[in-house]
């Protein structure tokens, strides 16, 4: 600091000498990362930061009893400085974390931040994202409105379909033997202190991994130079964050100001049968998979809580399955597709839910929808991908381009097509064992079950015949079947 | 004296966060409005700390604040204010 210096660069560097602010604890950031898209896990921690602020206020006048809840929430709305705007802001606060930690995931997904050596890094994120979505499900039930109160218990009474070792936890953890009280009570103290100690502790672990292993090159790599060009992490890290904070919070209140928020009537045995159950819209996606009709019932609710928790489980071990060593988006056809199918499939069916509250949803129409945008992404996945590697053989004169041929080009097609045959062949044959287990055997679900099990048989034999063709320019099989090979041209 | 037009700024934008902090100081918002125009002029006191902000960045590296995303901010700003008489 010199006598030159402006007011800021000394209110900067007061605060430096007396703070050490610049002492390095943590490591700097290179120049690239001022980037919002690298930000997006903060942002949410921002959020949560809010969350945790407005929360404390109004935990101030909340009663978490069924008797109280209700109107300790309205006399926040009602007759608290501000009540309205902090309950707004909390609501609000809360869908942006939860749609910002989602698109942490799917950016960290599709730029493969979860490849060697942040594997474990990938495994906490997709924890406190679980724990983001606990902190919803938990908190939608403490206003204790119609609406809440029938969608939570949707969610509740999904625990009996669960293996009896996890919904006797589950049951332990947040029902209880107490009834409505017990429950409340359960759920306030996951909402205020358990969830949140979970979450931080997690938090604290990511950071210190982040620590040790700085933030991901960018997918095309970094060159030395670049990596050496770093920022400090106070001031210009710190300045830059705080920036997108400000702007985050003031878009949160812009938000807060045009939708404000309106506290549905009390949950009462009269009003109970006024709200069609419905969770919020960051559960739909799940609930709309529940209503299909080959999952209703005992049997088939057990099933698709399986799927929905595969998915779950996929995603919390994808760096141990996606094993690759390449991290460009233009040399990971497979999984940026996947990604993209993902992405699309919880759009659609979040939206799905939000228009077709409460009816069941025919397996026929069910499979042709899913299916359906399965197969859209990904052939519109295929044909940029494939526009793509025309433009790169465009530019490449002296290296001998790799060409795309018509067997390949065929041989992807029948590939997109015969998993969506697949889906529809393993959503058939769920079905009709789900008939035989629940009705018993019939002539019509034997039937079903016998063409839909062909199908998958043949399915799966085309499945791996496309595959094997596929992979025949690669070389990467050893043992081929010259049968298998008419007609192709390597 | 010269005065730059970055001084300009930056005195418009801490008088635009003095206003907004009085009349959030004065304020009771019990009200739908009241609570509305509460928002709204905090987020206003954010976007003018966030501009204020970028312009010490901008000049602690010695570069020249980028014009396309100050016009952000002040569109922002424009919007907070327009909102606040659309719904107040």
């Amino acid at each position: 600091m010199t006598e030159k210096d402006g007011f800021s660069e000394r209110v900067a560097g007061w605060l430096d000498s007396r703070l050490g602010l610049s002492h390095p604890l943590l490591r700097p950031v290179p120049q690239f990362a001022l980037n919002p898209f690298y930000w997006l896990g903060a942002l949410a921690v921002v959020a949560f930061v809010i969350q945790g602020v407005t929360g404390m206020i109004m935990m101030l006048y909340y009663i978490p009893s069924p008797t109280q809840a209700y109107s300790s929430t309205q006399y926040i709305f009602q007759s608290v400085s501000n009540g309205r705007f902090l309950e707004t802001v909390h609501l609000y606060t809360a869908y942006a974390m939860i749609m910002l930690a989602f698109m942490h995931m799917m950016r960290g997904y599709f730029v493969s931040v979860q490849k060697n050596p942040r594997e474990v890094m990938w495994v906490v994120g997709m924890l406190m994202g679980f724990v983001t979505l606990g902190f919803g499900f938990t908190g939608y039930l403490l206003p204790w409105t119609v609406v809440s109160y029938s969608a939570t218990h949707v969610g509740v009474g999904m625990i009996s379909a669960l293996p009896q070792p996890i919904s006797n936890l589950l049951n332990f953890l947040i029902v209880g033997s107490a009834g409505d009280a017990g429950e409340l009570l359960r759920f306030f103290d996951l909402h205020v202190v358990i969830l949140p100690a979970v979450l931080l502790v997690l938090l604290a672990v990511k950071m210190y991994m982040l620590e040790a292993h700085g933030v991901a090159d960018p997918t095309s790599g970094a060159s030395a130079e670049a990596k050496a060009r770093t920022l400090p992490i106070f001031p210009d890290v710190t300045v830059y964050l705080l920036e997108l904070s400000l702007l985050f919070g003031a878009g949160m209140l812009l938000i807060s100001a045009f939708f404000p928020l309106n506290l549905p009537a009390e949950y009462s045995a009269l009003t109970a049968g006024q709200s069609t159950p419905q969770p919020d819209w960051y559960f739909l996606w799940i609930y709309q998979v529940l209503k299909v009709s080959v999952f209703e019932g005992g049997g088939g609710l057990a099933a698709a809580l399986s799927v929905v928790t595969l998915v779950f489980i996929v995603l919390l071990v994808l760096p141990f399955i996606d094993r690759g060593k390449t991290r460009e988006l233009s040399r990971r056809p497979v999984y940026v597709t996947l990604g993209l199918i993902f992405v699309g499939e919880v759009l659609m069916l979040s939206y799905w839910g939000s228009v077709t509250p409460g009816a069941t949803i025919p397996l026929e129409q069910a499979a042709l929808v899913i299916g359906g945008t399965a197969l859209l992404i990904a052939l519109v996945s295929l044909a940029v991908y494939r526009a793509l590697y025309s433009r790169v053989r465009g530019r490449l004169q002296t290296v001998p381009a790799a060409r795309v041929s018509r067997t390949e080009v065929r041989s992807g097609l029948a590939f997109a097509v015969l998993v969506a045959v697949g889906a529809v062949a393993i959503g058939t044959l769920v079905n009709s064992v789900v008939g035989i287990v629940l009705s018993g055997f019939s002539t019509s679900s034997g039937e079903l079950l016998a063409v839909s099990a062909g199908t998958l048989a043949l399915d799966v034999l085309g499945t791996v015949y496309v595959i094997y063709r596929l992979d025949l320019r690669t070389g990467g099989i050893r043992r081929r079947v010259k049968a298998f090979e008419v007609g192709w041209k390597g | 004296m010269r005065v730059s037009l970055l001084s300009i700024q930056v005195i418009f934008l801490i008088g635009l966060q003095v206003t907004s902090l009085v009349v959030l100081w004065l304020m009771t918002p019990l009200s739908q409005s009241a609570t509305d125009t509460f928002a709204l002029y905090l987020g206003l006191d954010l976007v003018a700390f966030c501009i204020l902000s970028y312009l010490y960045r901008s000049m602690r590296n010695l570069k020249q604040p980028n014009g396309v995303w100050l016009a952000v901010g002040y569109l922002f700003i424009i919007v907070l204010l327009v909102s606040n008489l659309a719904l107040g």
